[in-house]
């Protein structure tokens, strides 16, 4: 079974804990860290990272295998034209037409790829350990306007419900004799369009439901509103902002001065 | 020689949730020919069960066998051709553009000639009294009307074997009338029903056999009459035998049987009483 | 002076917009009157897309504020004319369990769904925290506070749609059949509720409903809805007996209703009943040797 429902897990550990503007600290700086970079070895070296705190978080090993499948595509896909469509500093290994192969431009192509599933599994890192109301205490602390937190909220609740629309439809469809295992490609596609169709009718049926309820729950009705649940920033979400912001300055620093992390192969040029 | 039975669950268990198991355990027999009720509370497994039938849902533990074939071994897409259900939440159904296509959908992937087909589906928008709406998309129809339609598309395929998760929910006296006169009328001509239904009065006039869930097991099984009966392991499982079951059992110090089901019986009894003490 | 009526419909009429271009949708209300007094508990019963949700909708401003379509005659809820009033400054008072459980429940967990009514109106902590337990346990799902709405069995879901309504304690409360989906103690569970609520806090409810039982049992008034109009309306124990009429709108009666009716024609047993007290008191009666 695909990720279905809900992005957030609940659990107990340190990362769930932390207050949500603590863990978007750590995605936005995480990514600008890594938009920076395209060193091989460090990316691998995130990508360890963050999937050491994602199991450690007590994520479920499906869901890691999850960003796997929806990114690989996309990883590969650029690596492979970055290596061979990128000219080469160096001497290649090989060259045909216009394209040419080097250890440069194949380190480079995996970086630039591997680095979008990171700045992936950072964001997810973030999704998965921030339970819908933290998420939107802590836009709202950060002064966004309730309704803008929500409406993210909302969209990261119906994006994977969409997805289990599709299947819901699919399976409705094989519930009526619809049989996708047997036939060809041509005609499964076909199978298809009624679902793109019958999505899109019941995703505007159910925006148009939900916003109904949404007013009629008074959401609006005054200037201000209250929480059942409070953020509390505690003394560890101080000491990991500190760590966060310290951290990020001492890369950038590095960065800047020393170029870290510029050249594919080498980790100090 | 033992007949073969139309559905047989053995050990059935399933989980949604690593620990938090909605089958725990089922055993169940169901005879062709059957009509089948499932009672039980809210989130006691009948949903869950029932997916079961056409492979919607395939085992966590234990075995599904529809006419003798493990469902782990068909598509649900194979399996509908004997197995017809109609979901609890008709959105979950309903993907086609207009009414009939919505209708037409199945009976077209049976492979019928388009002669039978084009009168199958007439019959199905008579039957719900859907004909006005035929041309309209179902989506954007009223609940009570949708909910129709999705009867009426699985109605339309005559599956051997019929399954209903609370088609009544939502429908008026008339329309659930109506639908439980092409579903008898079905299972006179052979066909096995499952109807899960929160509407006790419904199951006790249909059904010939009930079952009782309760976290994730058959709690009792029977005759509506004895099932009816067992008042404390009704009163677990949140339900009540319908008013006029509930009337004569209260009358059985003057004689009225506790079995009573229907507005006829009870009729009948109190007439009989009425005799032998004039 | 008596009180105004809480709820006060006129002469509604109402066309929701075309649903495919150039077809005109049908008038589903021509000219719906309708007065509700606080405190009262009125329900509302008639045929499949007759049009008793279009008639909630437009006690709350939904309709036609925000479907759009054409509308006539007059709709005041609480002196408020609610086909201007903004549908959340309604909402304040004005609460609604709609029909289709699975798309009014937006939130993550069954707690942010029920705390969220009562946070728009801007209570205090103590006193949403104190609502939602209440609400939760109201409808038996205490234990589910954590999990995830998409998750639960559809009873399960509407329970919560109840509770989250719930919760936000309004003057009237408008319910779109919310027991078709529970269980037959959870649909008790629900009526009792809501005699409680009219007991303690002169909660005005409006209910639609396909369960004559309960609504025998405890409603004040019965509305028929029939060919966009109410065509009759009383105490339930007036209409539910004529049967021939509740036969024409294509709705049904409680059971035991039927059961007086059929002993009536039988045997020429001439007490009325309808509830399950009622008739074994009334069959007893009848039994009991003449003195
Ligand atoms: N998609 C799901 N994911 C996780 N848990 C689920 C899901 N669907 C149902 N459950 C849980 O499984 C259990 C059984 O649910 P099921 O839907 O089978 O109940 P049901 O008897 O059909 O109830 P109802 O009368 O309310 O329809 C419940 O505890 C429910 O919360
Ligand atoms: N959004 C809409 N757009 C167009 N037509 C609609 C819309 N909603 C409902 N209708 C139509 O208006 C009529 C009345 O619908 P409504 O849902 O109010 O009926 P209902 O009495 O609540 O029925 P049900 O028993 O199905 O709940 C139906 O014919 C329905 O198809
Ligand atoms: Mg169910
Ligand atoms: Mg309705």
């Amino acid at each position: 079974m695909s990720l279905t429902y809900d992005l957030y897990q609940p659990g107990q550990s340190p990362l769930h804990r932390a207050d949500p503007r603590v863990k978007l600290l750590l995605t936005v700086c995480a990514s600008a860290a890594l938009l920076t970079i395209q060193n091989l070895w460090l990316i691998l070296l995130a990508l360890a990272g963050v999937h050491g705190l994602l199991l450690g978080a007590g994520i479920r090993r499906e869901r890691v295998v999850w960003i796997w499948r929806v990114t690989l595509p996309t990883v590969l896909l650029i690596a492979i034209l970055w290596a061979l469509l990128n000219p080469t500093p160096e001497e290649p290994w090989l060259v045909w037409w216009f394209v040419s192969l080097s250890a440069y431009n194949l380190a480079q192509g995996l970086a630039i790829g591997l680095r979008i599933a990171a700045l992936a599994f950072v964001v997810f890192l973030w999704l998965f350990t921030t339970d819908q109301v933290e998420l939107v205490l802590g836009l709202v602390a950060l002064g966004l306007p309730y309704t803008w937190g929500l409406t993210l909220a909302m969209a990261l609740r119906y994006l994977p419900t969409m997805g289990s629309a599709f299947r819901t439809i699919s399976e409705a469809q094989q519930a009526r004799a619809l049989d996708l295992t047997q036939g060809g490609p041509v005609r499964r596609a076909k199978a298809y369009i009624p679902i793109t169709v019958a999505m899109l009718i019941s995703s505007l049926r159910t925006t148009q439901h939900v916003s109904y309820a949404l007013e009629s729950r008074a959401l609006g009705a005054l200037p201000y509103r209250t929480y059942l649940h409070q953020l509390r920033f505690r003394p560890l979400d101080w000491a990991l902002t500190v760590g966060i912001l310290l951290a990020t300055g001492i890369f950038f620093w590095a960065r800047l001065t020393l170029g870290l992390g510029t050249h594919p192969l080498v980790v100090w040029p | 020689m033992t007949t073969q039975p139309a559905i047989a669950v053995q050990g059935l268990v399933y989980r949604y949730d690593p620990e938090l198991p909605a089958l725990e355990g089922v055993d169940l027999e169901i005879a062709n020919n059957a009509y089948l009720g499932v009672i039980g509370q809210n989130g006691s497994g009948k949903t869950t069960l029932v997916k079961h039938f056409n492979g919607l849902l395939k085992p966590t533990e234990g075995h599904v066998l529809v006419f003798g074939m493990d469902t782990r071994q068909a598509s649900v897409g194979q399996m509908a051709h004997s197995v017809g259900y109609v979901f609890q939440n008709p959105d979950h159904q309903i993907f086609c553009a207009t009414t009939r296509e919505e209708i037409a959908f199945g009976p077209r992937n049976l492979g019928l000639s388009d002669d039978l087909v084009q009168e199958r589906i007439q019959d199905a928008l008579d039957a719900f009294a859907l004909g006005p709406y035929a041309d309209v998309p179902p989506a954007v129809l009223g609940y009570g009307l949708r909910r129709k339609v999705s009867i009426a598309a699985v109605y339309v395929m005559r599956p051997q074997i019929l399954i209903l998760d609370e088609p009544t929910a939502g429908l008026d006296r008339r329309s659930a009338d109506e639908l439980m006169r092409r579903v008898d009328a079905m299972h006179a001509e052979g066909h096995t029903i499952v109807l899960v239904s929160h509407d006790m009065q419904l199951v006790a006039t249909h059904c010939r056999e009930v079952v009782v869930m309760d976290e994730g097991r058959i709690l009792v099984q029977g005759t509506p009459e004895e099932v009816f009966q067992e008042h404390a392991a009704l009163a677990r499982a949140s339900l009540a035998p319908p008013p006029v079951t509930a009337l004569a059992q209260r009358l059985a110090d003057l004689g009225m049987p506790g079995h009573t089901l229907t507005i006829e019986s009870f009729c009948q009894a109190y007439g009989r009483i009425r005799e032998a003490h004039p | 002076m008596a009180e105004p009526p809480v709820i006060a419909v006129r002469g509604l009429r109402y066309r929701y917009p075309p649903s495919l271009p150039g077809r005109e949708a049908e008038l589903v209300l021509r000219g719906v009157d309708l007065d509700v007094a606080r405190g009262e508990f009125v329900a509302l019963m008639g045929p499949t897309g007759v049009g008793k949700t279009t008639l909630c909708l437009a006690l709350n401003g939904i309709v036609p504020q925000s479907t759009g379509g054409v509308i006539g005659g007059s709709v005041t809820v609480l002196g408020h004319n609610a086909r201007h009033t903004p549908v959340p400054q309604l909402a304040r008072h004005v609460g609604i369990v709609y029909q289709d459980p699975e798309s009014q429940l937006f939130s993550a967990t069954v707690e942010a769904e029920v705390a969220f009514g009562p946070e728009n109106l801007g209570l205090p902590r103590a006193e949403i925290a104190e609502r939602v337990s209440w609400a939760l346990d109201v409808v038996s799902m205490e234990a589910s506070r954590e999990r995830a709405p998409t998750r639960l069995s559809g009873g399960q879901k509407q329970r919560v749609a109840i509770a989250a309504a719930l919760a936000m304690l309004p003057q009237i409360l408008i319910l779109d059949e919310p027991t078709a989906a529970l269980d037959p103690l959870g649909r008790l569970e629900v009526f009792r509720v809501i005699e409680q609520l009219r007991n303690d806090q002169d909660m005005t409810i409006v209910m639609v409903s396909q369960d004559p039982e309960h609504v025998a049992a405890f409603a004040d008034r019965l509305a028929l809805l029939a060919e966009g109009r109410i065509v009759a309306e009383g105490p339930p124990a007036e209409l539910f007996y004529a049967l021939d009429q509740m036969e024409a709108v294509g709705v049904s009666a409680p059971q035991l209703a039927e059961l007086s009716v059929a002993l009536e024609r039988c045997y020429g047993v001439s007490t009325r009943f309808m509830l399950l007290n009622e008739a074994e008191a009334a069959l007893r009666a009848e039994w009991e040797p003449q003195p």
